[in-house]
């Protein structure tokens, strides 16, 4: 357990020092960001005049609520793929790869250390996001925690598998922009009451969080239950496959390939 | 000690088989240097990798004090590797920064006065705060094998470590890596086509050939095995090339 603290702190350190050396283009990121989000909000208000203040007022909450899942879920995938390009350019892949701890705990490491980072990006956007919109969202953050945890760790189980195909196919990650498409339709596919599409992952994480924040469902004990055992599902599942695709390429001497 | 045991391997190439490595079996003693050599495509690489738990074996195995590679945490926690062509090192990061990282990246805590031994052992003090993308290609080399020597684990793979330098620099790293040999008792396996660096610091050489280990004996043994006064003329008499 020491270890993997001293890991993590470790990653959360050089996460930092990079932050700070390409500090110009995290802000850039941020920007474009907030204007996406500008542009959300003046299309949602333009439809104000054709629907009632109550359901204009649902689709800015769900407009916040979704653009900080979006966020999550986006930050995350892009995360694993992103860290194994990252560390194939940055020449430290193969030091992952013989590691003692494992190069799948590396990335999930990896990730959580990131994470840090996407929830400082949160923490700016969204107030941010809550003064244009003129709607201040209160959270709880109890509830918040109870729901993150199953959104980021499904989100890890499909970026495990994700990253672990980068290792044997060497072209995916030039697909990743398809990736938010992919997203975009995962968290708006309905997947609430439980239904054939709430076991496709991401879908009930990131549908609960929505329909929780904007008041439109409660937080009952068995969805709490079927989040945490899916989230679970996906994750081991992630490590698995992970764990497969890192054998072949091994096996197939294809992990210094480029 | 380092015992490889009959480690084999085989690649599809183009829809052909090719034996990388065949039927190797070596065994290195504690505080021994072993150079690798053979031409290109001989399978010194591979061999490396595959010690390093980097390619896995189609079969055989590798332990290092009776510790298997299939035991695969404890066995990494004893090695290191320097990877061919400066891929042991991060290069947004400075010198510094990369041995600290590296190290912490394997749970190890490394104080400044530990990173700062190893800067001034391969005279980086100039250079430790700069960005390694910036530095030479020299001084890339230099800190990609400080960083796999602050590790101290108990036996090092280095792939080429002296390929693409200048004879300065190359020379200025045997050097170090010699002092560094005799004084810490290590298991070191290199790869390499430098002769001097093999007449410099090789307890023992072994020749590889499609896979297979055509000679292991110490440089000296070679030598008058092929009659000659340098290793560079043994093995060019040895290729036939001479």
């Amino acid at each position: 357990m020491k270890r993997i603290i001293t890991v993590f702190l470790n990653e959360l350190k050089y996460s930092f020092i990079i932050l700070n050396r390409y500090r110009i283009n995290w802000m850039f990121g941020l920007s474009n960001l907030f204007l996406s989000v500008l542009f959300l909000n003046l299309g949602i208000k333009s439809f104000g005049n054709y629907v009632t203040e109550n359901v204009l007022d649902l689709k800015l909450t769900q407009m916040i609520i979704g653009l900080f899942v979006f966020i999550v879920i986006a930050e995350g995938l892009n995360n694993i793929i992103s860290k194994i390009t990252e560390a194939k350019q940055s020449g430290v892949l193969e030091q992952i790869i013989v590691n003692p701890l494992g190069s799948k705990y590396i990335f999930v490491i990896k990730f959580f250390a990131d994470f840090v980072i996407v929830f400082i990006s949160i923490a700016i956007i969204i107030p941010l996001t809550m003064i244009i919109t003129s709607k201040i969202i209160s959270f709880n953050i109890y509830k918040l925690i109870i729901l993150l945890i199953p959104l980021l760790f499904c989100t890890l189980g499909v970026g495990l598998i994700l990253g672990g195909a980068t290792l044997v196919f060497k072209k995916l990650q030039s697909a990743t922009h398809l990736m938010q498409f992919l997203i975009l339709t995962l968290m708006v596919i309905p997947s609430y009451p439980i239904n054939p599409y709430s076991f496709l992952p991401i879908t009930v994480e990131s549908m609960a969080i929505n329909k929780v924040f904007s008041s439109q469902i409660s937080l009952s004990f068995d969805l709490v239950v079927f989040l945490y055992a899916h989230s679970l599902a996906y994750f081991i599942l992630g490590l698995l496959v992970y764990s497969k695709f890192e054998d072949y390429a091994k096996t197939k001497g294809i992990l210094g390939h480029y | 000690m380092l015992i490889v045991d009959r480690v084999s391997k085989k690649f599809n190439v183009n829809g052909k088989e090719k034996i990388a490595v065949d039927n190797v079996s070596v065994k290195i003693k504690k505080g021994e240097t072993v150079c690798i050599v053979g031409p290109n495509g001989a399978g010194k690489t591979t061999t490396v990798k595959i010690c390093s738990g980097f390619v896995s074996p189609d079969s055989g195995n590798v332990y290092y004090d009776s510790i298997s590679l299939l035991n695969r945490k404890k066995y990494l926690e004893k090695i290191s590797v320097l990877f061919e062509g400066i891929r042991s090192i991060n290069w947004a990061l400075t010198p510094l920064e990369n041995m600290e990282y590296l190290s912490g990246l394997r749970g190890i805590k490394k104080n400044k006065k530990d990173i700062e031994k190893y800067i001034e052992m391969f005279e980086l003090g100039d250079y430790k705060n700069q960005q390694c993308n910036s530095l030479s290609r020299g001084n890339q080399q230099k800190v990609a094998i400080a960083c796999c020597l602050c590790l101290e684990t108990d036996v090092v793979f280095m792939d080429e470590p002296t390929l693409g330098l200048d004879m300065e620099i190359s020379h200025k790293i045997i050097k170090i890596l010699k002092t560094y040999a005799q004084t810490n008792k290590k298991i070191f396996v290199i790869t390499t086509h430098d002769s001097d660096f093999i007449e410099e610091i090789a307890d023992k050489v072994l020749i590889i050939e499609k896979g297979k280990i055509m000679f292991e004996g110490s440089c000296e043994k070679f030598k008058t095995v092929q009659n000659t006064n340098t290793f560079k003329e043994a093995y060019l008499k040895y290729r036939r090339v001479i």
